[in-house]
């Protein structure tokens, strides 16, 4: 019974507080939202990879070389540790795709029907594998097929080994080891020009130049395996075959990727809820402390009446509980709902057989128990303070909140003539921990937006530096072999072709200490047009004409300093080592670089003069001519067209970026909003009566909302600088954490348009927020202040 | 019904009053009740007088010092304020009446917290000398004439209670107000800080020759009036002029 009628005063405390109680619930919302929505998509990312890698038989150990004999493969079979092990041709081609305008490349890859050796299968989702020694027939990758609107039935062509061929598609598949289907180099997939094409093992070994002979070998350990005595039997036993070196999953591209992406998910999924939880912990301390002074006539009522003190916290813990549930229901809903979505973008690049969202109960739990903690946190202050209020004084009034002068004070005074000025100053002087708090909670507003956004500045740059400083050649074309200085003008011979530029790139090996990485060599020409090395900031930095130039993640990887030497194996057949001092390090946005000028190249080598590729400035009118004569070309082993990659660049980046930034901006409005609408309405009721008695004695409904907006502004004024440092310290955070990929460097650019964002946005919450505390304003009770004291 | 309307000073000629009410009728709605706080009194107040309006609780003396103060409207009648009609006023109107004409002196003082003794009498002076031409008194001068030069800079948590009230007083008087309406003034305030205030009062209405309206249910305090309305039911039921009023320390209650 008792508690039946102090659950109905909770009742009509929580409708007497319901915008405070809104408030609250929207921001806790947002936190359980990004909790539920990141953990959920790493959940379902980790356990889709986890069930995909297992039901396809994905390796373990990889490694490539660059012909091996059908022969040496038993004996590999019987390293120690060695579970199955599978070898197979592969290689990139040159593909026309009906109905694309440029040529697209493709990897072909030998494959087998399952059978006890078989690793790496195919999940088919449409028709089926090609029959043994079935020349023509080809299963494509899922992806690519969709992209270029293929399915079963329809033709494609590419040159394979010396000769044009006419493939006809009889499957569409997917698979672990191209889950993440990029082009080497790249680091966003472009699914329109970069594929897989499957054809039978041995008509795929034959078309390669490879009959009797493999260049691709995986293999699965056997449980218990010593992963490094087994790295090491392999690569002693491939060395002879020009073996580039054997590596784990922790350095397969596909894996790396799906890797790093559940990894940012699982960081990311405490990032956002702390920050909103902890200002709805916040919110909920103002308020709850409000009520409680207020109240505290009441409690010493209930308190002398002989309730227990249990039941009185109950009451009031439950006042500060309660708002937050149907927040922690919309925030599940919100981010059920976000983490579908998230899942279908996913499902754009990741190519899972299934990636539907499945509902983690143990998540929604968490969230719910985090949310509900935060808000008892924010409690725990003014539940022990009523919790020691003994009954008589709490029937007392409070005393008037005794203001004294203090240093703040007398700085103040100085600067501040006008008594609402000072009035404002000293009010929020008074509580510095609460003025503090609510500035900071408009500032992460602005923090979020900074952090949320500055991505679009930072890929800005990637596109400005990649697509128009760096690349400035419409088509590149990469040779199958290095060969002479001649094809440069062949090349230029062709229709449309207006200037051919030499590239020199070759596969090289680098190893410092016990550290390698395998990447590309560059010889740079100080003369080139199409082609110029640009650094994060957008400037071109010299190659030293002495030793080895590096890029800062290849030094980063490597752990190499300069001055310091590094060795370089060229991974051709001669396999020549130098040693090379590293003469400079300079901030390259892509790939692992490694540099030097292009004319000492060829002795490095130890060869003549030599081109891998070539840049071409193109007349755009006959470039389809253009097109087909690369396309048929046999020494021509893929094409990139610039204006192509920049679109698939900028498409991917539309579809990422836009829901996260319509999400980050509504949640940091949240933010701002919910704290200056609860700051404001904690602190109008506090000033309620001065203000109404200012009224009474001829202030103006203008003059005393000046005087009340006046501290949120003030709170704004020193919030929003102050969130946007914040931000401008969880971008370089973002950047560090995930901006140094061995892929790409993400610079830490922050543009005065996100700056500008950083402090519109919650400026424009905060407005709106405080929109219905000006009507509330407006009806003050004149009449009630003349005769009651609070 | 009692007539209140007599001129205050016999065989001079009689001044304006500064405010005339007419049937003045203030119906309050609570619930499915009406319940009538005044009926239909008739008043008219003149410039210096020291006014005490007496009454129990609900005798409807706070409403009728709500409609002069202007902050709440009669349900019918007219008051007004020399030539304007507060009854026809809109809120904006009201609230320049109050600023340019009104001095309140509330029970519980109403000082904002956060500013010094000082300071809360300026805040209203800054107010009085952008709304309208005559010179507002210096603050600390009308901190003087109700005592308080010594305590200036304190802040209200700092003061007594007879101090916070005589802070409100000079809040009050400083812009130099045509009209000072107190409720309950010293209803806060043991018998001997009481006097001090009422002493304070008496002092600017005698100084400053400013209309001074107190309501209060104190019968004693009618001792130091010029002129003593009770109130009952929502009507004036009395309406004396004392010929010989007492200093607030002599006052006995």
């Amino acid at each position: 019974m008792v508690n039946r009628l102090l659950d109905r005063k909770l009742a009509r405390d929580l409708r007497a507080h319901l915008g405070s109680s809104v408030a609250i619930a929207l921001v806790v919302a947002c936190g359980v939202a990004a909790f539920v929505a990141e953990r959920s998509v790493a959940q379902l990312l980790g356990s889709a990879q986890r069930e995909y890698y297992a039901a396809v038989r994905f390796p373990d150990v990889f490694a490539q070389v660059r012909r091996a004999p059908d022969a040496a493969v038993p004996a590999l079979r019987r390293i120690p540790g060695v579970q199955r092990l599978a070898v197979r041709a592969t290689g990139e081609v040159v593909v026309r795709i009906p109905g694309l305008r440029e040529p697209a490349t493709a990897r072909i890859v030998g494959t087998r029907p399952p059978g006890d050796g078989t690793l790496n299968h195919l999940v088919l989702r449409a028709g089926r594998l090609p029959f043994a020694a079935e020349r023509d027939a080809v299963v494509v990758s899922e992806g690519f097929a969709r992209a270029n609107g293929l399915d079963v039935g329809d033709r494609i062509g590419a040159v394979i080994g010396d000769a044009w061929r006419a493939l006809r598609i009889v499957g569409l598949a997917v698979t672990a080891e191209f889950t993440y289907e990029f082009r080497p180099g790249d680091f966003l997939p472009d699914p329109q020009r970069y594929g897989v094409l499957w054809l039978d093992a041995e008509v795929a070994a034959d078309a390669l130049g490879l009959r009797g002979e493999w260049n691709d070998l995986a293999l699965s350990l056997a449980a218990g395996a010593d992963t490094a005595a087994v790295r090491d039997a392999l690569d002693a036993a491939l060395a002879r075959y020009g073996s580039l070196g054997s590596y784990t999953r922790a350095r397969h591209a596909s894996h790396q990727f799906v890797t790093e992406e559940i990894r940012q998910n699982q960081t990311f999924a405490y990032v956002l809820p702390v920050i909103f939880l902890g200002v709805a912990a916040f919110l909920v301390n103002l308020v709850l402390g409000r009520v409680v002074t207020q109240q505290r006539d009441q409690i010493g009522t209930l308190k002398a009446y002989g309730f227990p003190a249990r039941t009185v916290m109950r009451h009031y813990a439950l006042f500060a509980v309660l708002p937050v549930l149907p927040g922690v229901l919309l925030g599940m809903l919100l981010g059920l709902w976000f983490a579908s979505y998230l899942a279908g973008v996913y499902a754009e690049f990741f190519r899972f057989p299934s990636l539907a969202l499945r509902v983690f109960p143990r998540e929604l739990l968490a969230a719910a128990g985090i949310a509900t903690a935060a808000a008892l946190v924010g409690a725990l202050a003014s539940l022990r303070r009523l919790l020691a209020l003994p009954p008589a004084q709490a029937m007392r009034p409070e005393a008037p909140a005794a203001y004294a002068h203090g240093v703040v004070d007398r700085l103040l005074a100085v600067r501040f003539r006008s008594p609402v000025w000072r009035m404002v100053a000293r009010a929020l002087a008074h509580q510095p921990v609460r003025t503090a708090l609510g500035a900071l909670g408009i500032g992460l507003g602005s923090a979020v937006v900074v952090a949320g956004t500055f991505g679009f500045d930072a890929v800005g740059r990637m596109r400005e530096v990649l697509f128009t400083l760096a690349a400035r050649a419409d088509v590149t074309v990469v040779l199958r072999d290095p060969q002479g200085m001649g094809i440069l003008d062949a090349l230029a011979q062709l229709p449309g072709v207006h200037r051919a530029e030499p590239v020199r790139e070759l596969a090289v090996r680098i190893r410092h200490a016990h550290r390698d990485r395998s990447t590309a060599l560059t010889g740079v020409d100080p003369g080139a047009t199409l082609r110029r090395l640009v650094n994060v900031r957008a400037e071109s930095p010299a190659v030293s004409a002495q030793g080895l130039t590096m890029g800062a993640t290849l030094a980063r990887v490597l752990d190499v300093q300069l001055g310091e030497s590094v060795e370089v194996e060229f991974l051709d057949g001669r396999r020549r080592r130098v040693r090379l001092e590293v003469a400079a390090i300079i901030d390259d946005m892509a790939g692992l670089g490694a540099y030097v000028p292009a004319a000492a190249l060829p002795a490095l080598v130890g060869a003549g003069p030599f081109v891998t590729g070539a840049d071409l400035a193109v007349d755009l009118d006959s470039i389809d001519v253009l097109y087909d004569r690369l396309a048929r070309a046999p020494a021509v082993r893929s094409i990139q067209v610039r204006s192509a990659t920049q679109a698939a660049f900028d498409r991917t980046v539309r579809q990422n970026f836009l829901i996260v930034l319509v999400t980050l901006v509504s949640f940091a409005s949240v933010l701002a909003a919910g704290t200056i609408y609860n700051a404001g309405r904690v602190t109008l009721s506090e000033r309620e009566r001065d203000l109404a008695s200012l009224r009474v004695l001829g202030f103006t409904r203008g003059e005393v909302a000046r005087m009340l907006f006046g501290e949120l502004l003030v709170l704004g004024a020193i919030g929003l600088p102050l969130g946007l440092l914040i931000g401008v310290g969880f971008a370089s955070g973002v950047v560090a954490a995930f901006g140094n990929t061995e892929l790409f460097r993400m610079p830490l650019v922050i543009g005065p348009r996100t700056l500008a964002a950083g402090v519109a946005v919650p400026l424009v919450a905060a407005v709106l927020a405080a929109a219905p505390l000006r009507r509330r304003l407006d009806r003050l009770d004149l009449i009630g202040v003349l005769k009651t004291r609070e | 019904m009692a007539r209140a309307d007599r001129a205050p000073h016999l065989g001079t000629v009689p001044p304006d009053p500064l405010f005339h009410a007419r049937g003045l009728t203030k119906v309050y709605r609570m619930g499915e009740v009406d319940v009538p706080a005044l009926q239909a009194v008739d008043l008219d107040l003149f410039p210096g007088e020291f006014v005490v309006i007496l009454g129990p609780s609900g005798s409807g003396k706070s409403t009728l010092l709500n409609i002069l103060g202007g902050l709440d409207a009669p349900s019918a009648g007219t008051v007004t304020f020399r030539d304007h009609v507060l009854t026809a006023a809109r809120e904006a109107e009201l609230t320049q009446y109050r600023r340019e004409h009104v001095g309140f002196v509330f029970q519980f003082y109403n000082l904002i917290p956060s500013l010094t003794a000082l300071e809360n009498v300026a805040l209203v002076t800054a107010l009085t000398s952008t709304a309208h031409g005559g010179q507002p008194a210096d603050p600390a001068d009308t901190l003087r004439l109700v005592g308080l030069g010594a305590r200036m800079d304190n802040f209200p948590a700092q003061l007594s209670g007879g101090e916070q009230q005589r802070v409100a007083i000079a809040r009050a008087i400083a812009k130099r107000p045509d009209v000072l309406l107190c409720d309950e003034p010293t209803g806060a305030l043991d018998v001997e800080t009481g006097k001090l205030v009422l002493a304070a009062l008496q002092r600017a209405n005698r100084e400053l020759g400013t209309l001074t309206v107190i309501i209060t249910h104190n019968a004693s305090v009618a001792g130091m009036a010029d002129r003593v309305l009770r109130l009952r039911s929502g009507r004036i039921v009395g309406d004396e002029r004392n010929a010989a009023p007492i200093a607030p320390e002599q006052l006995v209650w």
